[in-house]
């Protein structure tokens, strides 16, 4: 089921119609059906696939709860679940991915093997859970969280629909504890879930899918010049922004609707002055899954300079490979591996602070920043590597006009979409807006500027909306 | 003040109220409970002005203007011209279809590899069940029926009469009947019927579906104006037409099926869907007079299922249970009455490197693509 489909709005009443007037442990019960109707709604065998992580992974930490630390089998028994749970995503997402890689070494050195291939789907949202079950593995036997000991609130832990899909991937200390306790209906909350899902929507109808016809358009000719792929790409980076901080909003809203608190993903992103801030910006549940899980195992910052930035380098690496099963996702990881650890590496020889401290400095990192990024989302968008070769070696030299013209319009049209994203972004950040939300705080007059805000918004989507509209780019991870 | 010209003390409902509202706003642990309420009734408003004028509009148009209507008309009467003309070179092998058809199959190189089997291809893009049994009905009744016929259809269109079924539509497949209506097709675009079965919520989707496209087109109108270095803004747009043309698009493009929505791995259109079983399918299609048609004029019936864009990364195409089960039935359903299913979706033959656009095959390899066709064919037109 998609967020923005009518079916899921019928669906979404119907839950919350019923969640409101159940007892707790009612509600989870209820949530936990709904949230397997949700995602088995096209392919019902997604769920057994579900149910086999929760169900490994619950009796994992359960038993590594019984053991006090210090005992031997601890360890033995997160390994074995995290086996078992990151082989069930390997099998579907990357079983294809290394035998190819593999048959053409065979191939190379003479042995000529027919390639076994997996002839299924990808499940949507499997990357997704697989972190956040396996995250829980870890934090119990780390003793940073109490083992759940319902296997109900697990499993609803594992499968809530709104951010089963493409995240934010939730921590057990967070959402599970919220899983546990009363819900209350908090009108504030109420109005605050309505007006994000309502904002998701706009900037997935209208920003990401208005944004994607042109992004299309540019990679789907076969003599796209210089111009017309920059222009393209940044295109792209309206288009990735606005549709997966769309689902976020949605996820984040709905989940606001029953009552739970769903963390951050997104803080305008495109703001960030360098790459370590782009990335304490942009898919923060993802970067911070990382940084608890596999950096700092790592080792983290605790070693000498040239082994952190190997440890950046190999964390982004896979944090890339997460994304999807192909080289070029690779490459986008550890392209911004690079960017970071070359920060890193900068401030250490260097010195100096992590954010410059003046306006001028501000406004070059923010440029270079923004620049590199896009050079980043080339990588992740073109999937084809002889186009991707074909693209980077461009030159900007001896294009007609006419290419310019077309390439300065991609790039001004989807930043035209942008606008709402911007403006967004700059007020978010502005004392006035402090200033005039203080103002607006008394009485009903909140509840008229959101009102307004949330009318021009609606009237915006039907009005605006792009004439063809996609899938969530994330759900094919 | 009292209010003292109605029965009933206003002031302390007024009172009352206030108070339960508040205590409920306290009771829930932050905001009054009116606030969502208002908020929705915001958004409802916003819905409304967008969608409302938008509604009132279509009612009051109604339907496409005559002359498209007039052309379509003339199209459907050309088309069934070219149907008689061809049937006059006697084929002993004629084949059915739409653009999937037109895309994959070289009528001139058919012919000649075809050798004395002599098959023909008749195709019209665009065109919907219908209009493939008009071909049909024409081509078995005509003097020198052929021995074969092969229909080319994707997943369920076979059984789904609604797939395109429009204005446009329906006035092409009556211009093919002109000077002879075939009752079934009539009654089948008889006012109040539908051609398929219709989504419950299909108007209401349209509506929601399609913006009203001039605030869209002042914004692209907007980003030409900012943009502008030498040339105006139509030049502009005939050098993008030009430069996005089929012709120069790339083999492995994502799907572009135009006006076709995909929605969970299926395609979807006009708002109608099919019915997910086959054996309520088959009540509202013409396949069984289709099967009829065949049996009583002579005629081998072969339905070939084109294969659907493949997707890039695995190669393999996105299926739903549905449609398995819905194919497995068909077939079945067809084993029993000697029509022979041919799927190209179990060959590896092409991949997604040789489609154009959408589930369409690229130019360059429809002359691959009719020699490994024909291949296929062959050993089951020798039985």
């Amino acid at each position: 089921m998609i967020f923005h489909s009518l079916e899921y709005l019928v669906f979404l009443v119907v839950v919350l119609l019923v969640y409101w007037r159940l007892p707790t442990r009612a509600q989870n019960g209820m949530l936990l059906v709904a949230s397997y109707v949700f995602y088995g709604w096209v392919h019902p065998w997604y769920c057994l696939l579900i149910a086999v992580t929760t169900l490994v992974d619950f009796t994992a930490a359960r038993m590594i709860a019984s053991r006090p630390r210090g005992v031997r089998g601890r360890k033995r028994i997160m390994t074995c679940s995290l086996l078992v749970t990151f082989s069930i995503l390997c099998w579907f997402k990357y079983f294809n991915f290394f035998t190819e890689a593999a048959w053409a070494a065979f191939d190379a050195v003479g042995w000529h093997i027919p390639r076994p291939v997996i002839d299924v789907l990808l499940p949507v949202g499997i990357s997704f859970y697989t972190f956040q079950s396996a995250s829980y593995v870890v934090d119990v036997f780390r003793g940073r969280d109490p083992v759940c000991k319902n296997l109900m609130d697990y499993a609803l832990f594992v499968s809530f629909f709104p951010q089963l899909v493409a995240g934010p991937i939730e921590r057990a200390s967070h959402l599970l504890g919220q899983i546990q306790s009363k819900r209350k209906a908090k009108f504030c909350e109420i109005s605050d879930g309505l007006t994000l899902i309502v904002w998701g929507m706009f900037k997935k109808l209208v920003i990401a899918d208005g944004a994607a016809l042109l992004v299309n358009r540019v990679f789907s000719i076969q003599d796209a010049s210089f111009p017309m792929v920059w222009g393209g790409v940044v295109a792209f980076g309206v288009q990735i922004l606005a549709d997966f901080s769309a689902y976020t909003d949605i996820a984040r809203g709905t989940a606001k609707l029953m009552g739970f608190d769903l963390m951050e993903n997104f803080r305008h992103p495109y703001c960030a002055r360098s790459p370590v801030e782009f990335w304490r910006r942009w898919h923060i549940s993802l970067s911070t899954w990382f940084r608890d899980y596999v950096y700092v195992p790592l080792g983290g910052s605790r070693r000498g300079p040239w082994r952190v930035a190997l440890n950046l380098m190999f964390t982004f690496a896979i944090s890339g490979l997460w994304h999807g099963s192909n080289w070029n996702f690779v490459v986008w990881g550890v392209f911004h591996g690079a960017l970071v650890a070359g920060q890193h590496l900068w401030k250490y020889y260097r010195g100096g602070e992590e954010s410059p401290s003046r306006w001028w400095q501000s406004l070059i990192g923010w440029l270079v920043t923004f620049v590199l990024i896009h050079i980043g989302w080339l990588l992740f968008r073109e999937q084809n590597s002889e186009y991707l070769l074909r693209y980077l070696s461009l030159s900007p030299f001896g294009v007609p006009v006419e290419d310019w013209e077309m390439g300065l319009y991609f790039a001004v049209h989807a930043q035209l979409l942008a606008l709402p994203l911007w403006l967004h972004a700059f007020l978010g950040n502005r004392p006035i807006w402090g200033t005039l939300r203080d103002l607006a705080s008394k009485g009903w007059m909140p509840v008229v500027v959101r009102g307004v805000m949330l009318f021009i918004l609606a009237w915006a989507i039907f009005s605006l909306r792009a004439p063809a509209t996609s899938e969530f780019i994330y759900f094919q991870f | 003040m009292k209010f003292v010209c109605f029965p009933i003390d206003i002031e302390s409902v007024i009172i009352t109220v206030r108070r339960k509202a508040h205590k409920s706003a306290e009771v829930s642990g932050g905001g009054h409970w009116l606030v969502p309420l208002v908020l929705i009734l915001f958004v409802v408003a916003g819905v409304t002005v967008s969608v409302l004028p938008r509604m009132l509009a279509t009612s009051s148009i109604g339907s496409e203007p005559d002359e498209v209507l007039q052309e379509s008309f003339e199209k459907g009467e050309e088309q069934m011209e070219v149907v008689r003309k061809r049937m006059r070179s006697s084929p002993g092998v004629v084949l059915i279809g739409n653009s999937m058809l037109n895309s994959r199959v070289d009528k001139k190189l058919l012919r000649e590899i075809s050798g004395s089997f002599h098959a023909e291809a008749l195709t019209e893009g665009n065109t919907f069940s219908p209009v493939w049994y008009l071909t049909m009905k024409e081509v078995a009744q005509s003097e020198e029926p052929p021995r074969v016929m092969v229909i080319f259809f994707r997943d369920r269109f076979l059984t789904w009469p609604g797939f395109r079924f429009n204005e446009t539509g329906e006035a092409f497949a009556r211009g093919m009947m002109a000077g002879d209506e075939d009752p079934l097709v009539t009654k089948l675009f008889a006012t109040g019927e539908e051609p398929g079965l219709k989504d419950d919520f299909a108007e209401l989707k349209d509506v929601l579906k399609e913006a009203d496209g001039e605030g869209v087109d002042q914004i692209e109108s907007l980003a030409m104006d900012l943009t502008k270095i030498s040339s105006d803004k139509d030049e502009r747009r005939e050098a993008m037409n030009r430069r996005f043309s089929m012709e120069n698009l790339r083999s492995d493009v994502p799907d572009d099926l135009g006006d076709e929505i995909e929605s969970q791995n299926e395609v979807t259109m006009n708002g109608y869907t099919n019915p997910a079983e086959f054996s309520r399918a088959l009540k509202n299609s013409l396949l069984p007079d289709m099967v009829r048609l065949a049996k009583e004029n002579g005629v081998r019936l072969i339905v070939y299922r084109v294969k659907r864009r493949p997707d890039m990364d695995s190669g393999l195409r996105a299926s739903s249970e549905s449609l398995e089960r819905y194919l497995r039935d068909l077939n079945e359903w067809l084993g029993e009455r000697d029509v022979l299913f041919l799927d190209e979706n179990a060959s590896t033959e092409f991949t997604v490197e040789d489609y154009a656009d959408g589930d369409h095959i690229s130019r360059n390899v429809r002359p691959a693509f009719t020699r490994w066709f024909w291949s296929q064919l062959l050993p089951h037109l020798e039985q």
